[in-house]
């Protein structure tokens, strides 16, 4: 069956009905305005007529999501994926920014998520592998728009594994498709931290910043030197990214450097990584810092609490 | 309640000499008028997110802190969408600028939900009290970051919805939450089911919608926040925002705190959360909140928790509705119960900044309501039965269903 087919299956929205009900009923008299029967002369406030698109507009028109029955979508995912590489393929065709004049509907972009959702079931794991494949494949194809590469990417989110780690990487220094796939990398965690660091000489002080904060983020001690080398950075925001993902790690070393520029909540979460690091005199160090340098009454509390369960 | 004032010796004897003042000490009480409060129990107070609920949000506070006996004195107020008005004195758009405030003690926090567990922990880390609308956070971990800094900064923290205070006076819901949470019950036999009311439909979202320019006044950017900065749309903002998982999770995560703030009090869950959850909803959308039709939360001791919206599909209809009473107990331990003092009155926001307790719906119990919302969602999102550990937090044994128990942050926010 071809992919349009099986779109066309997807139910209606809400304003679809409408219009499909309004097609099946004879025109409504035109409201007549009542006469004020109180004696004043203030006109009686006239109903509006309710305008609803032709049925021709309906489908583009902007509508509240219904979606199908369960049952239908695994039906309509199990045909898509018995199609192999090339239904999946129709089915990205299909798919076009919501700015674009050959702009359909949701249905496509939503039958391919209801696919990354389908093969994330339990017992689909061979399913899932080749989707996020073909995901991995088609997210650096220059001939797609860019907003159908970042639904891409976005899907990775969800599914995303060891296969994708390479063709994500490769969108790290780009404007539009870094931020969505930094966080899909995020997402599949293990190792990325290498993949991360090698982009950032290459990226831009935007980018930059979303590949230190997401190396912070990971929270591995790989990213250590990388995370050092950006609290000299040109960029302050990428420099707090880095402090914040050195006092995640309780680098014992920056506490001098994290002192000097951080703020203090991110010296607390570094005297409480150090602290579970049992790291006594480092931490009290910060506390100390805090009671000699801050004036507001709960930071001197807290410093001054926590220095008397260290002894000191 | 006394104020901090963060002031640099330079600038302290700058102002002191343009006064002309310097060096001259008033004692504290000279500035209260008669049957007003002090100035040191008059608190300094902000709302952050104007729009919809804000104004509300803002005098529930103010009456609170009232009925405690402070003053309140409305210092500043914050919305993304005064880009072309804000004065930085006491209209702003940038929460972060109002935060710095050292004459500031409290804070009311309307904004979107994406919104509320940053706003709310930087808040704290200022050292303000914050009083937070509903729903708490977006996502499971964010609440757990707002708890640690609640704890952290010895701060209280309210949620907007007040069920809890109603049901705690009550004859029935005090003796189940002493049945419950006194570890005698070993299997809890209770269904609880809340039908209807939860807004499915209503806090939909749109799909097929155009992007559309962005109105002058409003920092976008700033709205979008932590979520990824999506094209604009109107309905994407001004309440109607509830209908896109980037903000919120629909009508079941903007009325579920409200339907289970009762519940999960009188049912003693306020320091753990649902072990497994199913939901009957269409497959989701993933970029807007659609329908469902009901979930089913299930909590380690057996007690079963339904959500109906009566909007789709078919009713929730596998067991009836059960309390649990002192008949469920063997006849020695009902006599522990009735033995047992009754739980401690629910303390008010205002009632907890006057005395540094934790709040009625303080920040743990919040986040443990909202959790089994977040876990409802995620169900219906992945379209599948799923368990959680409530005490690492995470979901098992299903990779997808997890990455959406800490989700990406957009740079520069993080928890």
């Amino acid at each position: 069956m071809k992919i349009t087919e099986l779109l066309a299956q997807l139910p209606p929205t809400d304003i679809e009905i409408e219009v499909e009900k309004a097609s099946h009923q004879p025109p409504s008299p035109e409201p007549t305005e009542p006469t004020p029967t109180d004696g004043t002369t203030k006109p009686a406030r006239k109903k509006p007529a309710v305008k609803l698109p032709t049925p021709e507009l309906a489908p583009k028109e902007p509508s509240k999501f219904t979606g199908p029955n369960p049952a239908l979508a695994a039906t309509l995912c199990d045909q898509v994926l018995a199609g192999g590489q090339a239904s999946l393929l129709e089915l990205l065709a299909q798919i076009r920014p919501v700015t674009d004049p050959a702009y359909q509907n949701y249905k496509a972009e939503y039958l391919f998520h209801c696919l990354v959702v389908h093969v994330g079931q339990p017992g689909k794991e061979r399913q899932k592998q080749r989707l996020a494949e073909f995901l991995a494949s088609q997210i650096g194809n220059d001939k797609l728009p860019k907003p159908t590469r970042a639904f891409l990417v976005r899907e990775l989110q969800w599914l995303g594994g060891r296969e994708s780690i390479r063709a994500l990487g490769q969108l790290l220094t780009d404007n539009d498709l870094c931020e969505p796939a930094a966080a899909a990398l995020l997402n599949i965690g293990a190792d990325v931290a290498p993949i991360f660091i090698a982009a950032l000489p290459r990226a831009n002080a935007g980018c930059r910043l979303i590949l230190t904060q997401n190396l912070a983020a990971l929270g591995t001690e790989t990213a250590q030197r990388a995370l050092r080398s950006a609290l000299q950075d040109t960029d302050a925001t990428v420099r707090s990214a880095a402090a914040w993902g050195l006092a995640r790690l309780g680098d014992e070393s920056s506490v001098d450097a994290l002192l000097k520029m951080a703020a203090p909540p991110t010296w607390l979460l570094l005297a409480e990584t150090l602290l579970a690091k049992t790291k006594k005199r480092a931490a009290a160090r910060i506390y100390q810092h805090i009671l000699a340098t801050r004036t507001e009454k709960h930071l001197q509390q807290l410093a001054a609490r926590a220095l008397a369960v260290l002894g000191r | 309640m006394k104020r901090i004032l963060r002031v640099s010796r330079r600038s302290f004897l700058k102002q002191a000499l343009v006064a002309g003042t310097a060096f001259t000490f008033v004692p504290r009480h000279v500035f209260g008028a008669e049957g007003q409060p002090p100035p040191s129990e008059t608190l300094g107070a902000a709302l952050i997110g104007c729009g919809g609920r804000g104004p509300g949000t803002y005098d529930t506070m103010k009456k609170s802190l009232e009925e405690a006996g402070f003053g309140v004195t409305q210092l500043a107020r914050c919305d993304v969408r005064w880009k072309d008005t804000a004065d930085n004195k006491t209209t702003y758009t940038d929460f972060r600028r109002v935060l710095e405030r050292t004459d500031i003690d409290v804070v009311a926090i309307a904004t979107p939900p994406h919104w509320h567990a940053l706003i709310s922990i930087a808040a704290m880390e200022a050292g303000k009290d914050v009083l937070c609308e509903k729903p708490m956070t977006r996502f499971i971990a964010e609440g757990r970051a707002v708890v640690r800094a609640a704890e952290r900064y010895g701060r209280i923290f309210q949620i907007g919805t007040f069920g809890r205070f109603g049901v705690s006076k009550q004859k029935e819901a005090p003796l189940r939450r002493k049945i419950m949470t006194s570890g005698l019950l070993k299997t809890c036999p209770g269904v609880v089911i809340h039908r209807g009311g939860l807004k499915a439909k209503e806090w939909s979202g749109l799909v097929n919608a155009k992007p559309q320019p962005i109105p002058p006044n409003l920092d976008w950017d700033m709205y979008c926040g932590p979520s990824p900065l999506r094209p604009y749309h109107p309905h994407r903002v001004g309440g109607t925002h509830r209908g896109y998982w980037d903000y919120e999770g629909g009508g079941l995560a903007d009325m579920g705190q409200h339907a289970l703030d009762p519940i999960t009090w009188s049912w003693g869950k306020d320091h753990t959360a649902p072990v497994e959850v199913e939901a009957s909803a269409p497959p989701a959308h993933h970029e807007v909140c659609g329908m469902w039709g009901w979930v089913e939360i299930k909590y380690a001791d057996g007690f079963t928790l339904v959500l109906d919206s009566n909007e789709w599909g078919d009713r929730w209809e596998k067991k009836r509705s059960r309390g649990v009473t002192l008949e469920d107990l063997a006849p020695p331990d009902r006599e522990k119960i009735l033995a047992m003092p009754d739980p401690e009155p629910l303390l008010t926001f205002g009632q907890a900044v006057r005395t540094r307790k934790p709040a009625g719906g303080n920040a743990e119990a919040a986040h443990r309501t909202v959790t089994a919302i977040h876990l409802a969602n995620i169900a219906i999102r992945v379209g599948r039965k799923i368990q959680f550990d409530p005490v690492k937090e995470v979901i098992v044994g299903d990779d997808e269903a997890n990455r959406l128990v800490n989700q990406p942050m957009r740079a520069p926010w993080h928890l």
